[in-house]
C-alpha cells in the first residue's frame, strides 16, 4: 500500500468513528468526482449542485454505517444515484422534461460561449431517459458491476441488462444515422 | 396481588417505550416510515418488531 | 415474483435477448456493448469530463457543514424522541386503563391495530411499486 492509500484508509476510519475534520477532508477530496458524475447523469447544473449537497448531508448522517473496506467514492456515488432516482420518481413527468430541456440548453450555451465543442453524441446521451442513462454511465464509463447497479436502482439484474442493451441500440441508431449530418435535438 | 400488578405496570411502560424508540430511530435511519413503526410499537409487542424485522431488515436495501 | 419480471420488462422492445443467454454469450454481449459505448461516447464524455470545473468548497466550509449538520440532526432527533415519549406515555397509559376497564375491548383494539398496520404496509408497498413502474417506462 502506498503512503497515500494508508493515509486515506486511516482517514476513513477516523471519519467513521466521528472525527469531523477527517470526514470534511474526505468530502473535500471527493467533491469534484461526485459533481462531475452528477452533472453527467443529470445533464442539469442546478439539479446536480443540489443533489451533491444532499449527498454530502446524507453521507454526514450515515458515515457511522460506512464499512471501511468499501471504497468511499463508490459509497458516495451509490448515495447520489439513489437520491437522483428518488428525485426523478418524485417529480411529475411534465415538469421534469421541461426543466431538463432548459437545463440542457444552458449547458450547450455555456459550452458555446467558451468556444468548446458539444458533440452530438452528448445530445444523444441526454435524450435517453434517466433510467437508461444512469446504468449506461455506471457500467461503461465508471465501470461498476451489474450487481451494484441493480442494487442502487432497486431493479432486477435482468432489467439492468435489458436497459443497457436497449439504451446502446438506441444510441447506435441515433448516432450512426446522424453520421455526417449535424441534426439538432430530437 | 396488586403488588404484582404494579410491578407489571412498571415494566410495561419502559418496555413499550424502548421498543417504540428503537423502532423509531432505526426506521428513521433507513427512511422507512419512522412514526408508523413507533406508534405501532407503543400499542403492542412483539408484533411490530417481528414485522419490522421481516420487512425492513431482511431485505437488504 | 417471476410473473412480475415477465410482465414488467418495460425496456424490452421486441428482441427477447434478456433471457436464456449462456455465460459466454453474456460476456460477449458485454464486451460488444462496451466497445460500442467506447466508440460512440468515450471521447466526447472524457472531453466533457475534463472541461467540467466544479467549484469545490473550501475545507473549512465543509468542516463547518459537518458540524452544523450534526448538531441540527441531533437536535431534531431529540426533539422528535421527546414528542414520541410524551405521546408514548399517553398511549401506553390509555392502553393500560382500557385493559383494566374492559379486557375484551382491549383485545379488540389490539387486533384492530395489527389489521390496521398490515393494511398500511400493504398499501404503502403497493404505492411504492406503482411509483417505480410509472416512472420506469
Amino acid at each position: 500500500m502506498s503512503t497515500n492509500e494508508l493515509e486515506a484508509s486511516a482517514q476513513i476510519r477516523l471519519a467513521v468513528r466521528g472525527d469531523t475534520k477527517a470526514l470534511a477532508s474526505l468530502l473535500h477530496d471527493h467533491y469534484a468526482l461526485l459533481y462531475k458524475y452528477m452533472l453527467k447523469i443529470t445533464m442539469n447544473k442546478a439539479l446536480a449542485e443540489d443533489l451533491v449537497q444532499e449527498t454530502m448531508l446524507k453521507a454526514i448522517e450515515r458515515i457511522g454505517t460506512f464499512q471501511a473496506k468499501a471504497k468511499f467514492s463508490t459509497w458516495l456515488i451509490s448515495i447520489a444515484t439513489r437520491l437522483y432516482m428518488d428525485e426523478m420518481r418524485r417529480k411529475g413527468r411534465e415538469r421534469k422534461w421541461q426543466s431538463d430541456e432548459q437545463a440542457l440548453q444552458a449547458i450547450r450555451f455555456e459550452a458555446a460561449m467558451s468556444r468548446e465543442e458539444w458533440p452530438s453524441a452528448l445530445d444523444a446521451l441526454a435524450g435517453l431517459p434517466p433510467d437508461v442513462r444512469v446504468p449506461i454511465m455506471l457500467k461503461h464509463y465508471y465501470g461498476y458491476s451489474y450487481e451494484e447497479i441493480a442494487q442502487w436502482l432497486d431493479i432486477p439484474l435482468g432489467t439492468v441488462r435489458s436497459r443497457l442493451h436497449n439504451g446502446l441500440s438506441r444510441l447506435r441508431k441515433e448516432l450512426n444515422d446522424d453520421d455526417g449530418t449535424q441534426t439538432g435535438t430530437k | 396481588m396488586d403488588d404484582v400488578k404494579i410491578w407489571v405496570l412498571a415494566a410495561v411502560i419502559p418496555l413499550m417505550l424502548c421498543q417504540s424508540t428503537w423502532l423509531y430511530t432505526d426506521a428513521r435511519k433507513r427512511g422507512r416510515y419512522p412514526w408508523f413503526w413507533a406508534i405501532w410499537g407503543l400499542i403492542q409487542c412483539p408484533m411490530p418488531l417481528l414485522f419490522y424485522w421481516l420487512i425492513v431488515r431482511r431485505k437488504r436495501r | 415474483m417471476t410473473g412480475r419480471r415477465l410482465e414488467r420488462n418495460s425496456g424490452d422492445t421486441g428482441k427477447d435477448e434478456g433471457f436464456r443467454k449462456t455465460q459466454p454469450e453474456k460476456r460477449a454481449t458485454e464486451a460488444e456493448e462496451a466497445k460500442a459505448f467506447e466508440e460512440l461516447l468515450g471521447e466526447p464524455l472524457r472531453g466533457w469530463d475534463e472541461r467540467i470545473e466544479p467549484s469545490v468548497p473550501h475545507l473549512l466550509e465543509l468542516e463547518a457543514l459537518v458540524t452544523r449538520h450534526r448538531e441540527e440532526s441531533g437536535r431534531k432527533l431529540w426533539r422528535d424522541l421527546f414528542m414520541l415519549w410524551l405521546l408514548g406515555i399517553l398511549v401506553i397509559s390509555g392502553m393500560i386503563l382500557l385493559y383494566r376497564w374492559n379486557v375484551i375491548a382491549f383485545a379488540v383494539l389490539q387486533a384492530l391495530a395489527v389489521a390496521g398496520a398490515v393494511l398500511f404496509l400493504a398499501v404503502s408497498s403497493r404505492k411504492n411499486r406503482e411509483a417505480k413502474r410509472e416512472w420506469t417506462t
